[in-house]
């Protein structure tokens, strides 16, 4: 088992360095001066601008720049940013919550929906039921994330009127800034009648969190289904029939965890397309996180950015990775054998 | 009788044809004896179990003139009263007991979803005290020392013995009238094989349980079982206490395939198949009429285009034209 986990934890280790390295070139290859690529000032001195060149070591070997970038990274300080001025870790932290928060609420509804239309599907192997679900979620899975947010734009907010084309929150509530996470800073605010602004949050949530939910959800319910069938045909399952057991009690105690068990490392994989379609819908739908910021960047060429969110975005699917890997480690038995035997 | 099953018939049935997997055989059997159910590979043996037991697909069609399961025929009930007698009187265990066991629960946990009701009742917490109480009587019952350890293990971090005995465990727990053993040591070491036969032999002692004894180990028959039953290819052969048909064998099949026992200092190869006669059972695509041993049977004649009565005779029932032995 240690032995495991370090063999995880030097993965990550490995990658992260990888990253640091490339995140460290990007500084020397963007063009302009590196002084200005890694540290965000522009109006600079020639005094401060030498002090700077010395701090960064950018005389010295790249071997000890790189070194200088490390410890820079470990303090938090990736620099300023081009176009606002202020820390990008700072603003990084500032738009991170509201990703965060979508991406949450999207791997919800797609737990939500998917397991138990996939082991619905799985169960009902070949019937109407499951050929149903089984074509929707093919549909679904084809259609391309920035369309269907369009189709839904167009269908519920222009045409039907029903729900909130963009941005989080009607500019009429102004929420102070907490933590980033509406629904808690709502819950934090001292407004007196809280549920319209719930009520509104929740109607600007609706249509983001199901555009960045379907393809995930197709994915889910399509692992879920086979991994169902492959348990249902087990021999333990057949023996767990002849015990006596109802149909109910063998899904609720047998199925259920042999089918959910091998999804669980699965789940970075899941978490990586959610990210990448986070970004889209964010762009879609005006939404203040990372990938509208990220965009911005690129759009308005702010390298220090681009640079740190790089960084930073890459190490946090990294980690998430390992850690359902360590995760589906510790709670699957089968899994454990293979480690320890 | 416990069990009466006469002329049981099971059909295939595909998209243009019907094949009888089974073709009327018979079988009964007495309380509170091992019965042993022996024949080739793939003549059938599995599928009377699940006839019996209820679990066959839809593609498959049984038929039978009686089966009588303690004086009721089960296949005059409706589907939910039969899974009920079922569910209540028979328990089943199989082959390669490590694969019917659900990997990821602990022994404990997949025992006591067995435990009946009626044994654990109390408030909330006695209930599960008493529960895992019951069911380390029940491992101990089946001979398992280290029954604490057992309780917590994995079924991958127990050896097949250990892994049949549980599932044996989970048999009995429901105090089963018949427990169908559908080759339960099969592929284990002949160590293993004798403490699991030694095993169900005691509990058939003991407590007024059957067991019908599935297999095409003839030693192992032979030296457990009270009576035998011979099936070849889905017909019933001959079936007589365990004494008489070694004895005075009125079958040709009979005859063959008890002289083929390995005696004690035969160097056989260890493990291999029951291998009576020159040639193989015939497949389900080319079953031949009549008797279908005739093919590979050297006294057969023309007679046995015709698939032979049953005879009763001297404790025997046999089907053939041409018995031997027979003054
Ligand atoms: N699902 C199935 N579909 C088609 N034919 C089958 C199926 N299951 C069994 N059979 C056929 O039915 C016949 C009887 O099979 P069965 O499994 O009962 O044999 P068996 O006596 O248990 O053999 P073994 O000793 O190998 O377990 C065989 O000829 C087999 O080919
Ligand atoms: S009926 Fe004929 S073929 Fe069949 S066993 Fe008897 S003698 Fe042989
Ligand atoms: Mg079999």
């Amino acid at each position: 088992m240690l032995v495991y986990l370090i063999k995880r934890v030097n993965l990550l280790v490995t990658t992260l360095f990888l990253l640091s390295l490339m995140s460290f070139s990007l500084g020397h290859l963007f063009p302009g001066d590196s002084v200005i690529n890694f540290t965000g000032q522009q109006s600079l001195t020639y005094e401060e601008y030498a002090q700077l060149r010395q701090d960064l070591a950018l005389d010295e070997s790249y071997f000890m720049q790189y070194v200088v970038y490390l410890e820079r990274v470990f303090a938090g300080d990736f620099g300023l940013s081009f176009s606002s001025q202020s820390e990008v870790l700072r603003d990084f932290m500032r738009v991170f919550p509201a990703s965060a928060e979508l991406s949450f609420y999207a791997l919800l509804v797609t737990c939500l929906i998917g397991i138990p239309l996939g082991l619905w599907a799985g169960i009902k192997r070949n019937t109407l039921v499951d050929k149903v679900i089984f074509s929707i979620s093919a549909i679904a899975n084809s259609i391309p994330i920035f369309w269907l947010g369009l189709l839904f734009i167009l269908l519920f907010s222009l045409n039907l009127a029903w729900l909130p084309i963009s941005g989080r929150l009607n500019l009429l509530y102004d929420i102070p800034y907490e933590t980033g996470i509406l629904l808690v800073d709502i819950a934090l605010s001292d407004f007196d009648n809280k549920w319209p602004i719930y009520h509104d949050a929740l109607r600007h949530l609706i249509l983001p969190t199901l555009t960045l939910a379907t393809l995930p959800t197709t994915l889910l319910i399509g692992m879920m289904r086979s991994n169902v069938i492959s348990v249902m045909n087990s021999q333990y399952i057949k023996a767990a029939r002849t015990k006596g057991l109802s149909l109910y009690q063998i899904i609720r105690r047998h199925v259920l965890r042999n089918a959910l068990l091998p999804i669980i490392p699965q789940f970075g994989l899941l978490f990586n397309t959610l990210m990448t379609s986070t970004m889209i819908t964010e762009i879609i739908f005006s939404w203040p996180g990372i990938g509208h910021w990220l965009l911005e960047a690129i759009y308005q060429r702010d390298y220090p950015v681009i640079q740190a969110s790089l960084l930073l975005v890459s190490s946090f699917m990294i980690f998430i990775n390992v850690l359902s890997d360590v995760c589906h480690t510790m709670v699957n038995p089968l899994v454990r054998k293979e480690i320890n035997g | 009788m416990l069990l009466d099953v006469r002329n049981l018939t099971v059909t295939l049935k595909t998209d243009n044809t019907e094949v009888n997997a089974i073709d009327k055989m018979s079988l009964s059997m007495r309380d509170g004896t091992i019965h042993g159910l022996v024949g080739e590979s793939g003549s059938g043996k599995s599928l009377f179990a699940r006839a019996l037991t209820a679990t066959l697909s839809e593609k498959w069609q049984v038929k039978a003139d009686r089966m009588f399961w303690r004086g009721q025929d089960l296949l005059k009930l409706s589907a939910e009263q039969r899974d009920q007698i079922i569910h209540q009187d028979i328990a089943m265990i199989f082959q390669e007991p490590g694969h019917c066991l659900d990997p990821t629960a602990t022994i404990g946990e997949q025992l006591s979803e067995v435990v009946p009701e009626s044994e654990c009742k109390g408030s909330f917490w006695q209930r599960r005290s008493l529960r895992t109480e019951y069911i380390h009587q029940l491992l101990k019952r089946v001979g398992i020392k280290r029954y604490q350890q057992c309780f917590k293990s994995y079924p991958h971090e127990l050896s097949e013995g250990l892994c049949q005995k549980v599932m044996i465990a989970m048999a009995i727990s429901r105090n089963p009238k018949l427990l169908v053993a559908d080759e339960p040591t099969d592929a284990m070491e002949s160590t293993t094989k004798i403490q699991i036969l030694r095993l169900l032999h005691k509990l058939n002692e003991r407590k007024d349980m059957s067991v019908l004894l599935i297999t095409h180990d003839l030693d192992a028959v032979t030296q457990f079982a009270d009576d035998i039953t011979i099936l070849y290819s889905g017909q019933s052969v001959e079936s007589a206490s365990t004494k008489d048909l070694i004895r005075r064998p009125f079958h040709p099949y009979t005859e063959v395939l008890f002289n083929t026992v390995p005696r004690l200092g035969d160097n056989l190869t260890p493990k291999s198949r029951l291998q009576a006669l020159p040639g193989s059972t015939p497949p389900l695509q080319h079953l031949p009429i009549g008797c279908r041993l005739g093919p590979r049977c050297l006294r057969a004649q023309k007679e046995c285009v015709v698939t032979p009565k049953s005879t009763k005779y001297k404790g025997h029932v046999f089907s053939c034209h041409y018995p031997i032995n027979i003054e």
